[in-house]
């Protein structure tokens, strides 16, 4: 009953009263290895491959070789057979017109 | 280079409650206290002095909060989805969990209920009234937080005091 009444009570104050209740308590502390997790965080973040800017420019490097060779590979592929329809070509008119 | 082991001396305690008042969640709360702090630390370069250390930091606390609740609530909305699919559980639908340290005395059903509401504010008001009535900052600094003008922290105020009495008149 004492209980009720005290929540009764405390229903009617004014908001601002309800809000200084909230405010006025000392602050509380989070888990005491957060500070741990956090460096745990920042360190596995800096030995990251990704992070770091070296590793990023060798990556492209890497990457704008590779696709060079690809493309001279595609583009060797595709020029062979063309250079020699080409010269089945000429070889059929040259013959043609020396006949 | 920042120290981030001193910022955080200085700082956890001040992170953690704002969190704490923003999610009602102890482990929320830490999580985003972890991610305020990793934050400041990647973007000190950012920084650079240009505003107070503290005022960032609440900036920074802030923002983490609100994600924190919008994938929450994304969240449920997904399961309440799912839920209409099959007997998939619904895993995030729980009540809220009002953590703050005054729920352990006797008030703790209608400080239950307070918090409850102001969970319910938008979240500028919410803000405006965690930072001035709880975190007890002065109005230019909640502005400057905010960045808006203090007229608009009082018009915040006045307008999310106005809603809660309206959700209490309706109970």
């Amino acid at each position: 009953m004492k209980e009720m009444n005290k929540i009764n009570v405390f229903k009617d104050m004014e908001l601002e009263d309800q809000f200084s209740l909230l405010a006025n308590h000392e602050h509380i502390a989070p888990s005491n290895d957060l500070l741990h997790k956090i460096q745990a965080q920042i360190s596995w973040q800096e030995q990251a491959l990704w992070s770091k800017p070296k590793t990023i420019v060798m990556l492209s490097i890497v990457l704008v070789v590779v696709m060079l060779n690809a493309l001279t590979i595609w583009s060797a592929s595709v020029k062979g057979p063309m250079d020699a329809l080409q010269m089945s070509t000429e070889f059929t008119v040259n013959n043609q017109l020396y006949k | 280079m920042l120290d981030i082991e001193q910022t955080y001396i200085v700082y956890h305690k001040m992170v953690f409650n704002t969190a704490l008042h923003y999610l009602q969640n102890k482990e929320d709360a830490e999580e985003v206290t972890q991610d305020v702090f990793v934050t400041v630390y990647n973007k000190q370069a950012a920084f650079e002095g240009r505003a107070n250390l503290k005022t960032w930091i609440y900036k920074i606390c802030i923002n983490r909060c609100l994600d924190c609740i919008k994938a929450k609530k994304r969240k449920k909305r997904l399961s309440s989805v799912w839920t209409l699919f099959g007997d998939m559980p619904l895993h995030n639908n729980i009540a809220v969990e009002a953590f703050h340290p005054e729920t352990a005395l006797v008030h703790k059903e209608a400080l239950l209920q307070l918090m409850n509401q102001i969970q319910k504010l938008p979240d500028q008001q919410k803000t405006a009234l965690i930072l001035s009535k709880f975190e007890q900052l002065p109005q230019y600094e909640v502005a400057e937080i905010m960045g808006v003008s203090v007229k608009a922290v009082e018009s915040l105020l006045y307008r999310a005091k106005q809603h809660l009495n309206t959700m209490r008149q309706k109970k």
